[in-house]
């Protein structure tokens, strides 16, 4: 049986634990789908969400330790991510399609080791931290739900 | 030139300490012989980097030696080795890697052989796992788990560690030959890895295209190799000189062995702040409360202040139109607090006014996360700075510590 290449992928993701949703995109199938119903089930054993007025936070603690937090708007779409923790998460999974943006910052000539630092109208990234104890937090301001300020990222 | 100064700085350092050791070995009298002091210094040199990626700023170099496990003969010594108060383990590039240095490989529980993926703040490397003794002033660590960066010898990157996105697996793209992770941890990851096979960390590699994240106990992990010295095993100090308002080239420093074990490393006026579980402490500045950590292997003091402008040439750094003059409280879990003052100059006009300095103490940047305080290199001229291990007692008081 052959999938499609999308498919094929969102099947290889969803192997992996805990299973994220990238930045800028839709955190799950739209309400009400068969599939989103089997996701809502596996968010319930792996992750803790919080709702707040205009959106919700779903967290992970990854096996490492190391907390993640997705930000998700009432569309259903990340608008956030943020990480804490002992490990560095996987970012190509959790910044997406913005992946890109952070390896043309982070790859920049510089004189030594540094966190990296993003500020543009299409994303905001912050990373740092040493061995064991790294911390970050990204946001698309466009997507930044009304009301929410970047304080609200944690 | 840069290979004499370090062999002229080396030659002095051992003099000045066979010198001040005091006793010979020619006196036959009843009385046994006192053991002498094992050397414990190496000299740190600031300087513009390794051949192959010079430029660098504050980046805090050794030379050390690498042995096959129990030779004293199959050996090379390697300069630029950047000194990381940040990180533990010892990491080399394999390009600098003499091609004769056979290391054996670290086994993994099932018998294939290890890589690592070693994650920093702004990308990873990768590459094998492989045994030797490091030998550095007169200490030797033996039987060591060393990362040996870049090798051919797994080139299928798994995923859990490429997800990091940028590379450093070059002398290039890490502005050293290697690094020396002296952090207050024992091992760079420690139990989470021996308990769980964890994706960023340890994987098997039963064959070249092909590692799985594997389970690693903590005595075989890649660590700092301080804890393994038989001797001077419980932390290290860095002494640096001061240095002015425009910086200053040939800056060189002592890398101690030891807290509180032999004459040179004796605590003095120096104030203990205990760390957390993290390696962090509690910093007050401009009304924020961060978390603050100590690395000698960040090149300027990195901290979040939206009010200082950013450089347009360096980037990472601040360019405020008139030096600031700012500080922090540091404040250890033993309660402990002191305040720190600092200055952040225009590094644009900085480093274009003193092209040829490599050492200053008032760069800094906003390139950190806002709950973060990097104590980056700046604040280590003019200081001894003791990083003390965890678990261990150093001058009476057990670590993690940081004290200056």
């Amino acid at each position: 049986m052959r999938f499609p290449v999308s498919v094929m992928c969102a099947l290889l993701f969803a192997q992996s634990t805990p299973v994220f949703a990238a930045l800028g995109a839709a955190a799950g199938p739209a309400a009400g789908t068969p599939q989103a119903q089997t996701d809502a089930a596996r968010a319930k054993a792996s992750a803790r969400v919080t709702s707040y007025s205009g959106y919700t936070v779903s967290e992970v603690v990854e096996p490492s330790g190391t907390t993640v937090r997705e930000y998700i708007g009432t569309d259903n779409v990340v608008f956030a991510v943020s990480w804490q923790g002992p490990s560095m998460p996987n970012l190509q999974q959790l910044l997406g399609s913005y992946a890109d943006q952070y390896v043309a910052a982070a790859s920049e000539p510089h004189p030594g080791r540094r966190a990296v630092a993003i500020q543009s109208d299409q994303l905001v990234l912050r990373s740092g931290g040493h061995m064991r104890s790294f911390a970050g937090n990204a946001y698309v301001p466009a997507l930044l739900p009304q009301g929410v300020t970047p304080d609200n990222i944690r | 030139m840069r290979f004499l100064t370090y062999l002229l700085c080396l030659f002095s350092t051992l003099f000045l300490f066979a010198c001040g050791g005091g006793g010979g070995g020619s006196d036959s009298g009843p009385t046994p012989p006192t053991p002498q002091p094992v050397q414990n210094v190496q000299a740190l040199v600031i300087d513009n980097g390794p051949a192959a990626a010079s430029g660098s700023v504050n980046a805090p170099y050794v030379s050390l030696t690498i042995c096959q496990p129990g030779s004293t003969t199959q050996c090379q010594t390697i300069d630029h080795i950047l000194v990381d108060t940040g990180s533990s383990g010892l990491r080399i590039m394999s390009s600098v890697l003499a091609s004769n240095l056979a290391l054996p490989s670290v086994a993994s529980a099932n018998g294939s052989p290890l890589a690592e993926c070693a994650r920093f703040a702004d990308g990873y490397s990768w590459g094998s796992v492989k045994q030797a003794d490091l030998r550095i002033a007169g200490e030797v660590a033996s039987g060591i788990s060393v990362h040996i960066i870049g090798d051919s010898a797994f080139p299928s990157v798994p995923s859990g560690c490429s997800g990091s996105l940028v590379a450093e697996n070059t002398v290039a793209a890490f502005h050293a030959n290697g690094v020396l992770g002296i952090s207050t941890f024992i091992q760079d990851c420690g139990s989470a890895c021996a308990s769980q096979a964890l994706e960023g960390w340890y994987y098997s590699c039963p064959s070249s295209n092909n590692c799985t994240a594997t389970t690693l106990a903590v005595n075989r992990q890649v660590g700092n190799p301080v804890a393994v010295f038989p001797q001077d095993n419980n932390g290290t100090v860095i002494q640096l000189p001061s240095v002015g308002a425009n910086g200053a080239s040939g800056v060189t420093g002592s890398l101690i062995f030891g807290i509180g074990t032999q004459a040179n490393n004796a605590l003095g006026s120096a104030s203990i702040y205990t760390l957390n579980s993290s390696g962090n402490l509690s910093a007050l500045y401009q009304g924020q409360v961060m978390q603050a950590f100590f690395d000698s292997g960040s090149n300027g003091l990195f901290f979040a202040d939206s009010s200082i402008p950013n450089c347009t040439n360096s980037k990472g750094f601040y360019c405020p139109s008139s030096t600031l003059s700012r500080s922090v409280v540091n404040t250890g879990l033993n309660g402990r607090n002191s305040t720190v003052n600092f200055n952040i100059v225009n590094a644009d006009a900085l480093f274009q006014a003193n092209p040829n300095n490599t050492a200053f103490n008032n760069i800094g940047g906003g390139a950190a996360f806002a709950s973060f305080f990097d104590w980056g290199l700046p604040f280590y001229f003019g200081r001894s700075v003791y990083t003390a291990l965890e678990g261990v007692s150093a001058g009476g008081t057990t670590g993690p510590y940081i004290a200056y």
